[in-house]
């Protein structure tokens, strides 16, 4: 009798150590999901508000701004869509960004992209942990000139520095102290960088090179080298910036082609104006418009940039003939 | 044995009450921050949608503060145009042309220039969309 006491009693011990370890599996796997799910949110608040403010800067030509978080933030732009987290929003917006973005401060900034109407703006995301070298020679010192400070420039929230191919041999001190405070360093070469390059492998560790060729005199559009030997076109000076701040070809390579989907969306909104426009004024001369721009449509999608050069003058040109009695198409 | 069990059942059950309320008032919670991030992103987008290329003024490629109707008739007001809206709300967008007022209804093609209502996009979010129900309604004088 007693004995079976004593068993009863172990067996309570038992079940209660059971119930309690079920019990206590429960709250902490609880507690477990609950700060995953609290990180999602965080996440979801950080990339909704990084949307709402590329919604509210598309409004403008261009402007900048840097964003402060009360903690470290990470996240990746990829394919269009902003990640953090694992929380993934996709974004219609074209932003370029670096690999990863991470810090208590992300500067952002937008340029509207004319092509040569106004398709949309673009943006630029950074974290200020990469310093941009831009390196000019006698030929492309006002190219550099124009990037660093005119209205089409480099957003002045962005660390860049200029400096002559030439004065890098002779003073690289002076980049090295530039570029003191970053983690890493960028050179966008507008010149070839083989006298330089040993100079360079030699004083910097953490360093990416970029080279960018043109036959345009003004280098407002063109081919970037990445360091994989990538090489991508850009169209204009805002599709230059971007391929400057992006993480790889691949990633620049991604935007451009929203970039063409824009072309295309807006030049087909020109298109059918331009043939509405024909119907409500039939005295007025619409078809050389309408065919510039049904060429211009159909060679977005080729990788050389002079062919674009080529269209867009014309569509320019056929847009200007307008006017008066007959409106412009844009 | 019994009282054991008795007071496991009803601790599970005070648990299970407590877990449930709980969640209620998270879930209404996360609701109401939806509700005001939709409105939020409704404010933006009414501020930003008059700078569209594709529906903005433009002469010899300077842009100017109006909207182009002749554009706005290039959009289909049956189509979903999923690829303008980022949010995560239903919206509805359409233009009224308030002054001078014209009283023919929706733009076309053939009634353009003498119409007021242009229907321009429109965007479901499917999980959401009765939950969280917006409508824009956009006034432009022209």
């Amino acid at each position: 009798m007693q004995n079976k006491a004593q068993m009863s009693s172990s067996f309570n011990y038992i079940f209660a150590i059971i119930i309690g370890g079920i019990i206590f599996m429960f709250f902490v796997g609880f507690a477990y999901k609950f700060m995953g799910f609290g990180e999602s949110i965080g996440a979801a608040g950080l990339v909704n508000s990084l949307n709402d403010e590329f919604a509210a800067f598309s409004a403008s030509d261009s402007a900048e701004k840097t964003l402060s978080f009360n903690k470290e933030s990470s996240f990746r732009v990829y394919e269009g869509k902003v990640i953090s987290n694992e929380q993934t929003k996709q974004i219609d917006h074209i932003v370029y960004a670096p690999y990863l973005v991470e810090g208590r401060e992300i500067l952002i900034s937008t340029k509207s992209l004319e092509l040569p109407y106004r398709v949309g703006n673009v943006f630029y995301v950074d974290d200020g942990n990469t310093l941009y070298i831009l390196v000019y020679d006698s030929n492309t010192e006002e190219v550099v000139e124009e990037l660093i400070n005119s209205y089409n420039s480099i957003p002045t929230n962005l660390p860049k520095y200029s400096v002559d191919v030439n004065d890098i041999n002779v003073n690289v001190q002076d980049l090295i102290g530039a570029s003191n405070n970053y983690d890493n360093v960028r050179f966008v070469f507008f010149t070839k960088y083989d006298s330089v390059l040993s100079t360079i492998q030699s004083n910097f560790n953490a360093y990416e090179i970029l080279y960018v060729i043109s036959s345009e005199e003004d280098y407002s559009s063109g081919y970037v080298v990445y360091p994989d030997s990538s090489q991508v076109t850009y169209l204009s000076y805002p599709l230059l910036i971007g391929a400057m701040i992006s993480g790889d070809a691949y990633m620049y390579s991604y935007n451009y082609d929203l970039v063409l989907e824009k072309v295309s969306r807006v030049s087909n909104v020109y298109l059918e104006k331009s043939k509405l426009l024909e119907t409500k004024l039939p005295e007025c001369e619409y078809t050389l418009i309408k065919s510039a721009l049904s060429s211009y449509m159909s060679i977005l999608g080729n990788d050389g940039y002079s062919v674009y050069v080529t269209n867009i003058e014309n569509v320019e040109e056929e847009n200007q003939k307008l006017g008066g009695d007959c409106p412009e198409v844009y | 044995m019994m009282e054991t069990m008795m007071v496991a059942l009803v601790f599970i059950i005070v648990l299970m009450v407590g877990l449930g309320f709980f969640f209620k008032f998270q879930l209404s919670s996360i609701e109401e921050k939806a509700d005001t991030s939709c409105l939020l992103s409704n404010t933006v987008m009414l501020s930003s949608i008059t700078s569209m290329p594709e529906i903005q003024c433009s002469v010899n490629a300077n842009r100017e503060d109006c909207i182009d109707t002749s554009k706005l008739l290039v959009f289909d007001a049956s189509r979903i145009y999923q690829e303008f809206f980022n949010t995560n709300c239903d919206q509805k967008v359409y233009f009224v042309e308030l002054y001078p007022s014209v009283t023919n209804g929706t733009c076309t093609q053939s009634t353009y220039p003498d119409c007021s209502y242009y229907y321009f996009l429109k965007m479901m979010w499917i999980i959401l969309q009765k939950l969280l129900s917006q409508h824009l309604f956009l006034c432009i004088i022209l």
